[in-house]
């Protein structure tokens, strides 16, 4: 992506978030600036996932500009109405470094962003998909048509705030795909500093909870770009906001309950799988306060009636979804093929210098926690650590001595990945107190100096990960302008669904969806065949085209038409008969 | 404050036992991998 495109997609991101930005100063006023623009924030753009998805299901892609001069209106008119009701609160040294910190993080994802045109992973090849059907159809995708003849499980929240963005900046769909990144995380990075304040209430652990979520784990929270998880960045900033506003008490409780509603709303509409976390970690909240305290609880008091009010809308949100889990049995999600990911690969892929710390700041935690907002963090580390575990080893070796097997359920190894959030606010503890410790003994060059190694140890680790695209564009685009509508693609490039629009014979599709249907085997089995694409041209009257990255004997039925500097592109024309 | 036997400090202890056995539960789930028949498992993405 070009600068100028992230300039109009944060434009964009501003026009859309605004009236959110605008609730949040009129009914947060005892958070600090920090936490009220990245909450406002979420909040704008989970208002237009939520409320939007629903209005772009119910009247189409263009009726969302309706909803959205009505937020206007209604942030507008609470502003008005709670005009000097904002106190001053927080540190300015805390605000400023916590400033400082978010620019960083924006750049450090932004600069890996200008090296590519498309996102980096392969992810994003499904999800732009989504996002070019809803932008090409004016509503939400109902199938994966023209690739696959299947219906449409993920929940489309995350898509359609993409094509409003588009609409909205003016950039291409992959540009604002790309430039959410570095907005959502500096937003996740402040946030992880406003619930560490919740939970510890003083400011080094706020700052050093931000610092090592963006720049420690999982190289320094780079991963989702090179996979392309939008949706789980999306997601768990949502749960950061809900979060830090469940662990808020006193006066405005009920604003409060309608403001983690509205984000719970969003982020059922915008990611399953974090919407399982969030719900996870809230539901061992309930059970731990039940038994606890007997639901004495004010968290619990917020939770119950916001998780509530969020149902119908989130139940039908999700009426696709709810159809993945209750379907054929087509989907991956109870039959995932990964990699089992022993402990010392989760450190390796967590970040050694990350997880030593996380491990000896989560042992402090449970020796030190005396209330409720800390115990909430410890809950929330366990419940995401004990469903990695069931997951990733009870579940995958009880189906190996039931089905001779080894294969996994909802993707394991995301919870590792989610786990960041809980670890780094126990880790800004752990590294407020030692250098506190350290200073008290006068030697805190020695905290300086472990910081550094644990950075540059991190950095070490990054080396070699880094990935390209390596997408050859200027093919994809060929095959988009000079093949016919119905063309199939055999052995197509994953980027070849959303760049040249023509059905492939290898569609990627999350795990949610019917990526086992036997109409897919019998594409990725029959037609990289000769035999297979020569019986299936006879019978559909279909144009088939074919990549290589080196040329091939034409005698096998395919004939050159078009040659990049990378690829070789081939028509079938048919096996020749045998004189 | 809660003191030692607060139901706070409990509820921390508990957690902690929870992770405790959640950790030796992962290791010997990954020693287990380490077995050549686990090794040899094919894997497929579809």
């Amino acid at each position: 992506m070009q600068l100028h495109e992230m300039a109009a997609v944060t434009a964009g991101v501003l026009a859309l978030a605004a009236p959110g930005l605008l609730l949040a100063r009129a009914w947060l006023p005892d958070h600090p600036p920090s936490v009220r623009l990245s909450l406002g924030l979420t909040l704008g753009l989970g208002l237009m996932i939520g409320p939007g998805t629903l209005v772009i299901d119910a009247l189409g892609l263009t009726s969302a500009r309706w909803l959205l001069a009505g937020l206007y209106v209604a942030g507008i008119a609470a502003v008005i109405i709670a005009r000097g009701s904002a106190v001053s609160v927080g540190s300015r040294r805390l605000e400023l470094s916590l400033a400082a910190l978010a620019a960083l993080v924006f750049v450090s994802r932004l600069v890996p962003a200008l090296y590519s045109t498309l996102p980096i992973g392969t992810d994003p090849t499904f999800h732009l998909v989504l996002v070019k059907k809803i932008l090409l159809e004016g509503g939400l995708a109902r199938d994966w048509l023209p690739f696959e003849a299947l219906g449409v499980h993920y929940t489309q929240g995350t898509h359609a705030l993409a094509a409003m963005l588009t609409l909205a900046s003016g950039a291409s769909p992959h540009a604002v795909f790309q430039g959410l990144f570095p907005i959502l995380a500096a937003a996740s990075t402040l946030l992880v500093g406003g619930v560490s304040r919740q939970v510890f209430g003083d400011d080094r652990s706020a700052f050093w909870a931000a610092a090592v979520y963006g720049l420690l784990p999982i190289w320094g929270s780079l991963d989702y770009y090179r996979w392309g998880g939008l949706p789980t960045v999306l997601g768990m900033t949502l749960m950061l906001g809900i979060v830090c506003l469940l662990l808020t008490s006193g006066p405005g409780r009920r604003l409060r309950v309608l403001l983690i509603a509205a984000l719970l709303v969003a982020l059922t509409g915008s990611h399953n799988h974090s919407t399982l976390i969030t719900l996870l970690v809230i539901g061992a909240w309930i059970a731990n306060a039940a038994v606890v305290w007997r639901g004495d609880d004010e968290a619990l008091r917020q939770a119950v009636p916001a998780l509530l009010l969020s149902l119908p809308p989130a139940l039908l949100l999700n009426r696709g979804s709810l159809s993945a889990v209750s379907g054929d049995g087509h989907t991956s999600l109870f039959r995932f093929y990964e990699h089992l990911l022993p402990l010392w690969d989760v450190a390796a892929y967590m970040g050694y210098a990350f997880t030593a710390l996380a491990a000896a700041s989560t042992w402090a935690l449970a020796r030190a926690a005396r209330t409720r907002a800390q115990l909430f963090l410890l809950v929330w580390i366990s419940a995401l650590f004990v469903t990695f575990v069931a997951l990733e080893y009870l579940y995958r070796y009880g189906a190996l001595a039931l089905t001779g097997e080894f294969y996994t359920a909802l993707t394991p190894s995301r919870f590792v990945t989610v786990m960041a959030y809980p670890l780094a606010i126990a880790c800004g503890f752990g590294v407020a107190n030692a250098l506190a410790w350290l200073e008290a003994r006068r030697s805190l060059p020695w905290g300086a100096l472990a910081l550094t190694l644990a950075v540059a140890l991190g950095a070490h680790q990054l080396r070699g990960q880094c990935v390209s695209a390596d997408v050859d564009l200027e093919a994809l685009v060929w095959l988009g302008e000079n093949t016919p509508e119905d063309a199939l693609i055999v052995g197509n490039h994953p980027w070849s669904s959303y760049v040249s629009w023509r059905e492939g014979t290898h569609t990627k599709l999350p795990s949610s969806e019917d990526r086992n249907h036997p109409s897919i085997a019998f594409k990725q089995e029959r037609l990289v065949q000769l035999g297979g694409i020569a019986e299936w041209t006879a019978n559909t009257g279909r144009p088939v085209f074919l990549g290589q990255p080196a040329p091939m004997d034409e005698g096998q039925g395919f004939t050159l038409v078009h040659k990049t500097e990378q690829t070789y592109l081939y028509a079938w024309t048919g096996i020749p008969r045998a004189p | 404050m809660p003191g030692p036997e607060s139901p706070e400090r409990r509820n921390a202890s508990a957690l902690s036992i929870v992770l405790a056995a959640a950790l030796v539960i992962a290791l010997l789930g990954s020693l287990g991998f380490l077995h050549p028949t686990l090794q040899a498992l094919p894997y497929s993405w579809f």
